[in-house]
């Protein structure tokens, strides 16, 4: 499958900061690619190199197998951060000015304005916008001269409920045609929804990565209680296949492995005399696990 | 093709500006303004000069160009600051960037987009001098209409000057009001200062007049001989010959827009 970016062990220091590590990632055709982490761990710093606003101290990433040379990015459509316009013209302005840059002639700006819902509005000035308004005219803007591939930061940033389920229903739409996504958010609920793909970053460096599913379905964990708790604990850290054991309530949680079933952790207990009062399965859910991959790095 | 997309985009941006048609029509007013509140008026006998050669040929292309000094050191300086500013005060410059604009592509939409105000304001000036200078001449000929003619080619050096200035200034400071201030206080000020009370007392030397404001006024002096000879008669020497003041303009010019390349091509947005 094409690579739409490649990027290759890049590095990006301010002073002494370390924002990135050596982060190396692989984005291909048709993914909705989510860029978790946690607030100043490098996603916007690495969005911002990609986009050819920041400068990386080594490393380097490749855009459409080099296809498109320097002007790649005007294929592709992004939000990133704050939406910015000049705030003394319209929308239909602002819009025709990123037209003409990406070289794009047969845009249907009404229709995209529909899209966004901002065809009423269209005529006034860009400082009158709420954020709202802002962010929607942002997405409007990335998808001027139809980009095969999107990259959104953190797109419902600041937003109202009703807004984010706005932006959140036109990203959805936007996937929905088979385009390429890049969204990097700290909001897991957000990248759950959205995206198919997922790389998790902290302090710079690239912690995981895989599908959702995978993340989601391959690390299930039990939960167990019994009368001795101490000796459930005990049997738990020394029995094969479970990861992570640790007190949660009055509850012990543990992973497990895929090829340890919940039934043989009974059974071995059983054996030790522990009787378990209470045994849950669970697939841990996208927060879980990405608290369980930061707080390990 | 490349040029006019270049010059295309910078229209979409700012043709519906108010601060650049405001700027525009001051300019559009007060260059034959300046000419036709001088027409008919009495100086008393104490003036070096005769004030009807300020709007006659040959003198009128002189007198302009030195008008037009101060009238774009303000115009087109403020055009470079804002230009340059407003991209960073809205963040467009990165919007662009990340839209698809190269970073080259945004200098040069700069540049050619100063040149063509440029060529449009010389133009104007050649048109406002021919005009009145035609109207108020008696009997003009070709060779008295053209004999100074050379003024209006330094006053469009005057133009790329305050412009490279004003976006020098923009690309270092960044927020709008501050660049205005600095470019300002740099112009009428700073440099002075330091020229009349560092410069002279720490080294007494001519290299006190190659200072970038003070070599573009001196492309433009007041045409007038007589205050001149005084002075150089006196045995100081207070301008740069028009040879001077256009080298030295000219490598002001070229260092700075290297140094604004350099800039736009390297940092961090």
């Amino acid at each position: 499958m094409e690579k739409i970016l490649s990027i290759q062990n890049l590095s990006k220091k301010y002073g002494n900061i370390t924002a990135l590590d050596n982060l190396s990632l692989d984005i291909h055709r048709g993914q909705v690619f989510g860029f978790l982490g946690p607030n100043g761990s490098g996603k916007t710093t690495t969005l911002g190199i990609v986009l050819g606003i920041l400068g990386a101290n080594s490393g380097g990433y490749e855009w459409f197998e080099g296809k498109y040379g320097e002007y790649h990015r005007r294929r592709i459509g992004s939000l990133l951060e704050t939406p910015n316009f000049y705030a003394y013209l319209n929308a239909d302005q602002n819009l025709d000015i990123v037209a003409h840059i990406k070289k794009s002639k047969n845009d249907n700006i009404e229709e995209i304005l529909d899209i966004v819902n901002l065809k009423h509005r269209r005529k006034s000035k860009f400082s009158t916008y709420s954020l709202g308004m802002k962010q929607r005219l942002a997405i409007a803007s990335a998808m001027i001269g139809d980009p095969d591939v999107y990259i959104f930061d953190e797109p419902t940033n600041g937003l109202d409920p009703e807004g984010i389920a706005e932006i959140r229903s036109i990203i959805l739409r936007i996937a929905s045609t088979g385009k390429t996504i890049f969204m990097a958010s700290h909001i897991l609920d957000e990248v759950e929804k959205v995206c198919s793909d997922v790389a998790i970053i902290k302090n710079g460096k690239l912690l995981a990565t895989g599908t959702v599913g995978h993340i989601l379905n391959d690390i299930p964990t039990i939960q167990v209680k019994a009368t001795d708790m101490m000796a459930l604990e005990n049997a738990l850290k020394n029995m094969e296949g479970l990861t992570d054991v640790r007190r949660l309530g009055d509850l012990i949680e543990c992973g497990i492995s895929p090829n340890m079933k919940p039934e043989e952790v009974n059974r071995r207990l059983q054996q030790q005399n522990i009787v378990l009062g209470h045994l849950t399965v669970k697939k841990k859910r996208l927060e879980e696990e990405f608290l369980a991959i930061t707080n390990n790095n | 093709m490349k040029a006019l997309y270049l010059l295309q985009l910078e229209w979409k941006k700012y043709k519906n500006y108010r601060l650049f048609q405001v700027l525009f029509i001051g300019y559009l007013i007060l260059l034959p303004g300046i000419l036709w509140s001088i027409v008919g008026r009495e100086f008393g006998a104490g003036v070096p000069f005769d004030p009807v050669t300020i709007y006659t040929f040959p003198d009128i292309w002189e007198y302009m160009a030195y008008f037009g000094n101060w009238l774009m050191f303000f115009f087109l300086g403020f055009v470079g600051v804002l230009t340059i500013t407003n991209e960073h005060s809205y963040k467009t410059f990165r919007q662009n960037i990340i839209s698809g604009l190269t970073r080259h592509d945004f200098f040069m939409a700069k540049v050619l987009s100063i040149l063509a105000i440029i060529l449009f304001c010389t133009l104007y000036f050649i048109l406002v001098g021919y005009v009145v200078g035609s109207y108020y001449t008696r009997d003009p000929q070709w060779d008295e209409m053209t004999e100074h003619a050379g003024a209006i080619a330094n006053f469009a050096l005057v133009c790329l000057a305050y412009s490279v200035y004003g976006l020098l200034l923009g690309v270092l400071v960044k927020r709008t009001g501050f660049a205005l201030f600095i470019y300002m206080v740099a112009g009428m000020f700073l440099e002075k200062i330091f020229r009349w009370l560092i410069h002279k007392n720490v080294f007494d030397n001519v290299s006190m007049h190659f200072y970038p404001f003070n070599s573009v006024n001196d492309l433009t002096p007041w045409p007038s001989p007589m205050i001149r000879n005084a002075v150089e008669n006196s045995g100081m020497r207070l301008f740069l010959t028009t040879g001077e003041a256009q080298i030295t303009v000219w490598i002001y010019i070229l260092l700075f827009l290297a140094f604004i390349y350099w800039r736009i091509r390297k940092g961090d947005l």
